[in-house]
């Protein structure tokens, strides 16, 4: 965990070789599975010591009852939430790597790839830098205000 | 008086292991609460009573002592004797904001005692509900809205809504009116008063508002650094209280009525309480005691009978009462 | 005895604040005053507006939302109204200061007890920080705390609550303000250390020739406390007098009610703990009559269409709004000294 995972990308796709989807995917699972999990216990850890899960448990909650009814829809707002908040990151991280050659190949298109080709036509053709570019960057955009937007649907105390 | 015996503590010590040593928070405590009664745990923070209580529910497991409930040690228990014990033994939060899940409707938390308890079903658990709801002065309206969406006061009394539904024989409440605007605590206390007379139910009411105890229970303990220091029945305590510390707790609570205050004759302690880590083998209040002697720093004295009923901890409480007697 | 005199007089002082959900009329047409060498107690419900009475009066809620609408602050014959925030940045730890309820969140757990102290007489005094040292050390003898040395050094989470509400008091105190508002200074604290901080705060305002405001809803504290009281309720001023006067003769229903509410140490166990039933009104949209109109045993038909004149009792001022004290509703219903 203390290597960055862009560098822990890089040479996962080193190995594997890069120009397939599937590898790209799984070297992105592979590095970002362990945030995720980070964050999730410590969710669920600061949850249980909430009032209302002790309070479950004096009423003579088991752990199956406490697990599904309290701990689960209480984290999965949040979880979901930075579920769509890591899939621009991944995004980008996709089109860096292919920037940097390391992700897809062609003939499979991407957006960063897109974008390195474009690198060397750049000064008779800037539209094709520049549109896989204003792409990308409104595409992760949008992700993040679906998070916020789902963030504040799940949060019942908004619901005024 | 022939009372029955609802839950025993015998010597109970209840311990944190901390940075700087060990912290007793229960430090020995016999205790027992009859049936049908309220007792009423009083102290300053940091003496251990709500520790004490998470004690009594099973939440904290006790290095040392007992809590006998129906004879047995809680902590002897099998599944099915566990399963009654959280019936029979019910708790009452002191924070209306967080002690409720804010994703399920006061419906369902009120009823989620009896879910797990499988006590009723389809259209008898609904209706147990709405009586739960009438009788804490909630409608049919409220069952189906989220906790946010009422005030604290509210909350307070669908957490005893909440505990009320398993038809339980005794309620810790833990602070249940701190975090209440005072027109409100009167609400909730009445309220409980109400109950208890209406269902039976016994109460521990663990506060640090002595003047606000005295109208819930029938016996006051007070309690300071892990022990109790004095058993009296309520209506006494004002009166009759022995502990120095009882009453140095008691001169220093503030009464409306300014010509009173003006006569009083105030003991101030002298420092703060002391931390509970690392406790010594003396009275609890051995350090802010104008009273100590020798005795009272080698050994921990115990709780006697000084008059019908009440009893203190401390092994001048004779001398001090005779000093009292004489200076007036 | 010599005219004591005005410091701090509030002259119908109108605060809103502006929301999503429309104007909160916190406070409405308060006014009252403070003398040299007296403690004044504003009691009431929370809501009541006298938390943001105090805080105007300061000049610390002085924010986009805030708006004074109307009236005057006049402290020593200026009107604090018409100062900018800059401008209230030299009356602010100097000729008024506060302290806060609890006094954890109020203290920076960042920062030394000795430097926390020192700032406000390091910005209004050209002074050394030796020197501010030393004046600190006097201030923390001054407040009983033991091992003045030691405590200046160490930081607030170090401290227990009623060594950390001394050192407030003490950060109050050391540019020598001629008024010191206290927002609930005890009701976070134990008892017994209740106790010690009221003497503390009575003491202090003897040796420091300064006024307290004190706000609070617990009447024990007002009990030992208070020289006047001023009873506030959904942003107004519903009664005032002298402390025996509020205490013995109430003559506002609210009052009565505040006062047979309070739990007393020494009153029997009762059937049923008195409580004023209701809840206090919108204050976005708030009654055009009396405000406690709903909640009152005793109202009449003009109670719900004005607020009533004031009605004064004696010699001493005391004070109350309400049209039951009005001379011409006297023959029908009277509200004695006795609790109704």
């Amino acid at each position: 965990m203390g290597i960055p995972s862009l560098l822990y990308m890089i040479l996962l796709m080193m190995v594997f070789g890069s120009g397939n989807i599937v590898t790209l995917v799984i070297a992105m699972s592979v590095t970002s599975w362990m945030t995720a999990a980070r964050s999730t216990r410590g969710l669920v850890l600061s949850l249980r010591q909430k009032e209302y899960v002790i309070a479950s448990e004096t009423l003579g909650a088991g752990a199956p009852r406490i697990i599904l009814r309290h701990l689960i829809p209480n984290s999965m707002g949040i979880l979901v939430v930075g579920m769509t908040m890591s899939i621009p990151g991944c995004i980008f991280a996709e089109a860096y790597l292919s920037f940097i050659g390391l992700g897809v190949t062609p003939p499979q298109p991407s957006w960063g790839q897109l974008i390195s080709a474009a690198g060397e036509t750049f000064r008779n053709y800037p539209y094709q830098f520049v549109i896989p570019c204003l792409i990308t960057g409104i595409t992760i955009f949008c992700f993040n205000v679906i998070g916020d937007g789902l963030r504040d649907a799940m949060d019942p105390k908004l619901h005024v | 008086m022939n009372r029955e015996v609802l839950l025993e503590l015998k010597d109970l010590h209840t311990f944190f292991k901390v940075k700087s040593g060990i912290l007793k928070a229960v430090n020995g405590i016999d205790l027992t609460i009859y049936k049908g009664e309220s007792i009423g745990l009083v102290g300053e923070s940091g003496c251990g009573k709500s520790t004490l209580g998470k004690t009594i529910m099973r939440l904290y497991k006790p290095q040392k002592g007992q809590v006998l409930y129906k004879g047995k040690d809680i902590w002897d228990f099998n599944k099915k004797e566990l399963l009654q014990y959280r019936k029979d033994i019910q708790m009452i939060f002191q924070d209306p904001y967080a002690s409720f899940d804010p994703l399920t409707i006061i419906g369902d938390t009120i009823a989620e005692g009896m879910d797990i308890h499988r006590m009723h079903q389809g259209k008898e658990r609904s209706n147990k509900i709405l009586e739960l709801l009438k009788l804490i002065g909630l409608g049919r309206e409220h069952m189906n809205r989220f906790p946010h969406e009422f005030s604290g006061g509210q909350r307070q009394r669908v957490g005893i809504a909440r505990a009320l539904a398993l038809e339980p024989q005794l309620i810790v409440c833990d602070e249940p009116i701190s975090a209440l605007d005072v027109s409100i605590q009167a609400q909730i206390v009445n309220l409980l008063n109400k109950l208890q007379k209406e269902v039976g139910v016994s109460y521990l009411f663990i506060t640090h508002d002595l003047s606000m105890v005295k109208q819930i229970s029938d016996r006051i303990a007070v309690m300071y650094l892990g022990s109790l220091v004095e058993i009296s029945p309520s209506e006494e305590i004002y009166e009759k209280n022995y502990h120095p510390y009882t009453k140095a707790l008691l001169s220093a609570i503030p009464i409306p009525d300014p010509i009173i205050e003006k006569k009083r004759k105030r003991i101030i302690l002298n420092g703060d309480i002391p931390s509970p880590v690392n406790l010594k083998e003396e009275c609890a209040f051995v350090s802010r005691c104008p009273y100590a002697t020798e005795e009272c720093r080698c050994k921990r004295p115990e709780l006697k009978e000084i008059s019908p009923d009440h009893f203190v901890s401390c092994f001048n409480a004779d001398k001090i009462e005779a000093l009292e007697n004489q200076s007036f | 005895m010599e005219e004591k005199k005005k410091i701090l007089e509030i002259k119908n002082l109108s605060v809103s604040f502006d929301t999503y959900a429309g104007e909160v009329q916190a406070v409405r047409d308060a006014s009252w005053d403070v003398m040299e060498g007296e403690t004044v107690a504003i009691v009431g419900e929370s809501g009541c507006g006298k938390t943001v009475t105090i805080q105007t009066v300061m000049g610390i809620n002085r924010t986009d939302n805030c708006r004074i609408k109307s009236g005057e602050i006049l402290f020593k014959g200026d009107d604090l109204v018409k100062k900018t925030r800059k401008e209230m940045h030299k009356y602010q730890g100097k000729d008024m200061s506060i302290i806060f309820q609890d006094p954890f969140t109020y203290l920076n757990p960042t920062s030394k007890v000795r430097n926390q102290i020192r700032e406000g007489y390091l910005k209004h005094y050209k002074v050394s920080k030796k020197e501010a040292n030393e004046k600190v050390i006097e201030l923390l003898k001054i407040v009983n705390i033991p091992n003045p040395e030691r405590v200046a050094k160490q930081y607030p989470h170090e401290l227990s609550g009623g060594m950390r509400q001394r050192v407030m008091i003490a950060m109050a105190l050391i540019c020598n303000p001629k008024i010191l508002f206290a927002d609930e200074p005890t009701t976070a604290l134990d008892v017994t250390v209740q106790a010690q901080i009221i003497d503390l705060m009575n003491q202090l305002k003897d040796d420091f020739q300064a006024s307290i405001v004190l706000i609070t809803h617990d009447m024990g504290v007002v009990a030992n406390m208070a020289d006047r009281i001023y009873v506030m309720y959904a942003g107004k001023i519903v009664e005032h007098g002298l402390s025996e006067d509020i205490f013995y003769h109430p003559k506002h229903p609210y009052t009565i009610g505040l006062l047979q509410a309070a739990p007393r140490l020494d009153q029997k166990k009762q059937d049923l703990q008195y409580s004023i039933p209701g809840t206090p009104p919108d204050l976005i949209n708030p009654p055009k009559g009396c405000p406690f109109a709903a909640r009152c045993p005793h109202t009449m038909n003009i109670c719900v269409e004005e607020f009533p004149e004031n009605v004064y009792f004696g010699d001493n001022n005391h004070f109350a709004a309400c049209w039951l004290n009005h001379p011409a509703c006297l023959k029908e219903k009277q509200i004695g000294g006795e609790k109704v």
